[in-house]
């Protein structure tokens, strides 16, 4: 088969008489001509890179301003001409649903750059930006910011004679402002996502292709024009108008204006007078869901929409495919961005949360844990990071959680922050020392624990992968910590410090912080891999024996932290002192923690022992794979650990952990169901009896939403069990590791989303085999 | 497998049916690629590259085919990259990917390869129960990663002990060899994103 090369078309070259222009054409041909087929001419800098960004021109799939034979470059829509006001609506829908599509992360050339409208007003506002800057050149005092110019202007104008006054208020007054409060919210919304982390293409897509979202305009005047359509309105004027239909068209204008408000109000660096931001944001969703909940009323105006317009932009993409949700999808998409930006916003209004880094760490998750969309998680970073104003408190530098977070961790009455180490004022103080070494600490510490904040603000993938690395910067930083825990040590033992504090700290409690850190970022590091669903089935014994000895790790420093603050607590000798209430805080934590990690670690242990029992049953077994073994499938999957090097995760140990204890299968179905109920009892009562200082107040609703999950997670595992027993009963399995249930009972993954009931903990859906094709439809993998 | 044959490629060249794996390959691809991607991995490793034919028609048509590179990772690791693959329609079901996929990847042991990686949709029941019964694994999950807003798999296969500890350079061209979303194409950030520690360590 011939490869055809595409036909060259060398005509219609632009020409200007500005130019010194060398048709390089004929030289070209002549060229590529002598070389032979398939032949690649590429320096040494030519990567794949390069070849991907090519574009073939004159091919209608690559070269967006390719025109069919007869096809022009555009369609004959005018934007002045009347709509009814049915129209309307359906015009402010159609742009409702594209700026949503717009925040899922497709381009505005797919999206918003559709409308006709917008790119009408899109192309004003450059000829208005144009002229202004002449006029400035040549210092003519033009007022070169009114928006008055960026209004609907036909190609060729049209008699408006005949059309009714009500028509042209529609457009010039209310689609318009509509339209301008539209450009500016993408405006404000490109300057808060681009302000703060995130990836460009995969979250979100910055570009405006040379179009300027009106970012010269002030937020008051487009506030002006909604307003003044929203009374035009209410006046005789509309009169005309159905009232269902009046109130539809209002009820888009006053959800554009609060929107828009809300933006301009959560804008970092905005001057903007700041009203209650999380009401502002929990008001308009309340509204916007009832708007969106309404029958859509709107008359379809396609011919406002055109595929073509990206064409005319300049632009080094293949034409995208047009990317459009449903007006439901895109009312569900805005709920939950509003929601989840409400939530970020609340931290303003609960300023207590801050004052516990734990629980702020917590709260953040939480967020996080409903994957968010890129604005609200812009917005919490902007909420967490403002320099110097950590939930917009003044004078609350990200700095000070770390130290919080140390305190309430591991240093709580510990000589470190002692009142006489912050007021040692000269240099042979060993206070003064003291808080050197702290110093130096902190400064260490700073960046990888922003940096684990700033992974939870991102998407779930990256949450992940950002992790990964983070703890091995904590892994390095351990290192560290020990070096000046033991100096700290030789400036607090008694013999130095000549009794001036009590012998309660041969432990090193800067390398315990860190390592707390280490461990749950280790864990949810694994966790994100069964909610990514990377793992397979016959995986996932093994890695929940990988979380087991994390977790056991984990609760290993939480005894010893939890020992030395108690030592601490009781060594403070005045018991109304500040100091007391400090470090009984810091010991009520850790013996929460420590109850916490104590039921998830149970909780891993009954997976891991239902994994390894179907393991034994014979009903995992992956079919052979062709290449590699299970040994090198471990390493791969140890690398997302390989940061966490205080652990080694050793494949024989682990697997062989999985097999359970030989002996009757009932005397095991009698232990593990004592697990099971004492997994439940744990979970019954891990959060009762805490005490309502603020470090655990704004934690408790999540805890109880969380336990209850945890709850009926295990009951699933109850379940299974029960399910085996009877199982191996009727095959007459006695004896474990004697019979297989292979052929006899199907294991079903569930896959990740609404089939599980937490993400993160993965219970086999186990069946008998006959029963398989009645539940073909939602057999996901086995 | 009857009629057809698996067999490498002489050379290019001479006759390869490039405009017809572009054709097989495009018909599944959500974005297109230019000629220079194909001719990027054609003319530097034509070894790499198999495909199956149907010898039983008249022009010898193109059933299958496999399209793949092998060069240092990040300065680091060996690491082979299945870049492209594709069944015709008709031809789905009977093996051909699995056996073309097996080749190319005995080539590259055989070539000293020390890991092969590849990116999948999210979606794509098919590749993934291929590529998981030849023995990969999904390493990590990618975001959006292609033009039409699916997530994609990256998906990872050890060939020898010991790769994970294989350093790799922290300064290497992040762009120079590494595969890249086809999504990134145009997008001057991601460069950025790409510089961002984060891709450089966990591949
Ligand atoms: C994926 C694709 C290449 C498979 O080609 P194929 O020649 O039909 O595959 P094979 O016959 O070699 O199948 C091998 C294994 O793949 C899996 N598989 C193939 N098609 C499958 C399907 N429709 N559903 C589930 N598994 C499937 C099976 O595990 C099969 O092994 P088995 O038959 O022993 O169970 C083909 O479907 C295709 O061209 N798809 C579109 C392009 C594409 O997705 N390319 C991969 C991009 S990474």
């Amino acid at each position: 088969m011939q490869y055809n090369r595409p036909a060259r078309n060398v005509q219609g070259v632009l020409m200007s008489s500005t130019m010194d222009m060398t048709d390089i054409t004929k030289a070209f041909t002549e060229a590529s001509d002598a070389l032979g087929e398939g032949e690649l001419v590429k320096d040494a800098d030519f990567t794949l890179f390069e070849s991907v960004g090519a574009l073939e021109i004159m091919d209608p799939k690559m070269d967006s301003g390719f025109l069919q034979p007869g096809e022009t470059l555009y369609d004959n829509f005018n934007v002045s001409a009347p709509l009814t006001a049915e129209q309307v609506v359906w015009v402010m829908d159609e742009l409702f649903c594209y700026e949503m599509a717009w925040h899922k992360g497709y381009a505005l050339l797919e999206t918003l750059y559709t409308s006709v409208h917008l790119d009408n007003l899109l192309h004003q506002e450059l000829s208005r930006a144009r002229k202004a800057r002449k006029a400035t050149k040549s210092n003519k005092s033009a007022k070169d910011v009114s928006i008055d110019d960026v209004c609907f202007r036909a190609e060729c104008e049209t008699d408006q004679a005949g059309t009714e006054p009500t028509q042209i208020m529609l457009i010039h007054l209310v689609l318009r402002a509509y339209c301008l409060g539209l450009l500016k919210c993408c405006d404000l919304t490109i300057r808060i996502i681009t302000s703060q982390m995130y990836h460009e293409e995969e979250d979100f897509v910055s570009q405006t292709f040379n179009r300027d979202l009106l970012s010269e305009h002030d937020t008051q005047e487009i506030y002006g024009f909604i307003q003044s359509a929203y009374r035009w309105l209410g006046s005789t004027g509309a009169s005309s108008i159905p009232d269902k239909v009046r109130a539809a068209l209002k009820d888009r204008l006053f959800i554009r204006q609060d929107f828009l408000g809300a933006l301009e109000a959560t804008i970092p660096d905005s001057n903007a007078w700041r009203p209650n931001r999380f009401g502002a944001w929990r008001d308009l969703q309340r509204f916007a869901s009832d708007v969106g909940s309404q029958q859509q009323i709107g008359q379809p105006v396609l011919a406002a929409f055109s595929e073509k317009i990206q064409r005319r932009f300049s632009s080094n993409t293949p034409p995208r495919p047009i990317f459009k949700l449903t007006y439901r999808e895109a009312h569900r998409d805005f709920d939950h961005m509003l929601e989840s930006i409400g939530e970020a916003c609340q931290l303003y209004e609960l300023p207590k949360t801050s004052d516990c880094a734990l629980s702020l760490l917590r709260y953040v998750w939480a967020f996080a844990d409903k994957s968010p969309a890129t604005l609200p998680r812009a917005i919490m970073q902007t909420v967490l990071f403002t320099e110097g104003q950590v939930c917009g408190r003044l004078d609350f530098p990200f700095e000070r959680l770390l130290r919080i977070d140390l305190r309430e961790l591991v240093l709580a009455g510990h000589p470190l922050i002692s009142k006489s180490t912050i007021d040692a004022e000269t240099s042979s103080d060993p206070g003064f020392r003291l808080r050197q070494l702290l110093d130096d600490f902190i400064k260490a510490a700073y960046e990888p624990y922003f940096k684990m904040y700033e992974a939870l603000c991102q998407n779930r993938c990256r949450i992940r992968r950002r992790l990964t690395h983070i703890i091995g910067e904590f892994d390095s930083l351990q290192d560290e910590a020990k070096l000046i825990d033991r100096k700290v040590h030789t400036i607090t033992t008694p013999e130095s410090s000549q009794g001036r504090w009590p012998e309660t700290d041969s432990n090193y409690p800067l390398h315990s912080w860190v390592s707390h850190h280490k461990h749950a970022m280790t864990q949810w590091v694994l966790q994100l891999g069964f909610e990514h669903d990377i793992y397979e089935p016959d995986e996932l014994g093994i890695m929940y024996s990988v979380l087991s000895q994390v977790q056991a790790a984990q609760l290993d420093s939480n005894l010893r932290i939890g020992h030395f603050a108690k030592l601490r607590y009781t060594s403070v000798p005045d018991v109304d002192s500040y100091e007391r209430v400090i470090c009984g805080i810091s010991c009520e934590l850790n013996t929460v923690l420590g109850r916490e990690f104590a039921v998830t670690s149970s909780l891993t242990g009954l997976l891991k022992t239902l994994y390894g029992f179907l393991d034994s049953l014979g009903t995992l077994s992956a079919s052979s794979r062709r290449y590699g073994s299970a040994q090198r499938r471990f390493e791969l999957r140890m690398k997302a650990l390989q940061g966490c090097t205080s652990e080694t995760f050793d494949f024989d140990t682990l697997n062989n952990g999985l097999r359970p204890d030989r002996g009757l299968v009932d005397d095991n179905f009698q232990n593990w169901n004592a697990v099971i109920e004492s997994t439940l009892k744990e979970l019954q009562e891990v959060h009762e009896n805490i005490s309502d200082q603020p470090v655990f107040r704004s934690s408790k609703e999540q805890w109880k939403k969380q336990d209850q999950l945890l709850l009926e997670t295990v009951r699933q595992i109850s379940e299974r069990f029960r399910f085996l027993r009877e199982a191996c009963k009727d095959a007459g399995i006695t004896m474990i590791g004697e019979g297989s249930l292979k052929g006899k009972v199907d294991v079903i993954i569930p896959p990740p989303g609404t089939h599980r009931i937490h993400d993160w903990w993965v219970v086999p859906e186990v069946i008998f085999t006959r029963a398989v094709n009645d539940v073909q439809d939602h057999k996901h993998s086995s | 497998m009857g009629g057809d044959e698996v067999r490498s490629l002489p050379p290019l060249p001479t006759t390869l049916p490039i405009s017809e794996m572009r054709a097989l390959i495009a018909k599944d691809l959500s974005e297109p690629y230019s000629i220079y991607v194909y001719r990027y991995f054609l003319y530097q490793w034509p070894e790499l590259c198999f495909i199956a034919i149907d010898t039983s028609t008249p022009d010898y048509d193109l059933a299958a085919c496999v399209i793949c590179k092998l060069e240092r990772h990040r300065g680091g690791p060996m690491r082979g990259y299945i870049a492209m693959l594709a069944t015709q329609e008709g031809y789905r079901g009977k093996g051909l990917a699995k056996t073309l996929v097996s080749k190319a990847i005995d080539l590259m042991t055989e070539k000293d390869a020390d890991e092969i990686a590849l990116e999948t949709e999210e979606t794509n029941r098919a590749a993934m129960r291929l590529y998981e019964s030849l023995g990969f694994l999904r390493s990590k999950k990618l975001h959006r990663y292609y033009l039409n807003g699916n997530s994609a798999y990256r998906l990872l296969l050890y060939l020898k002990p010991g790769v994970t500890s294989i350093p790799t350079d922290e300064y290497f061209d992040p762009y120079g060899s590494d595969a890249l979303p086809p999504s990134a194409q145009d997008d001057s950030t991601y460069h950025e994103a790409l510089g961002n520690y984060d891709d450089e360590l966990f591949g």
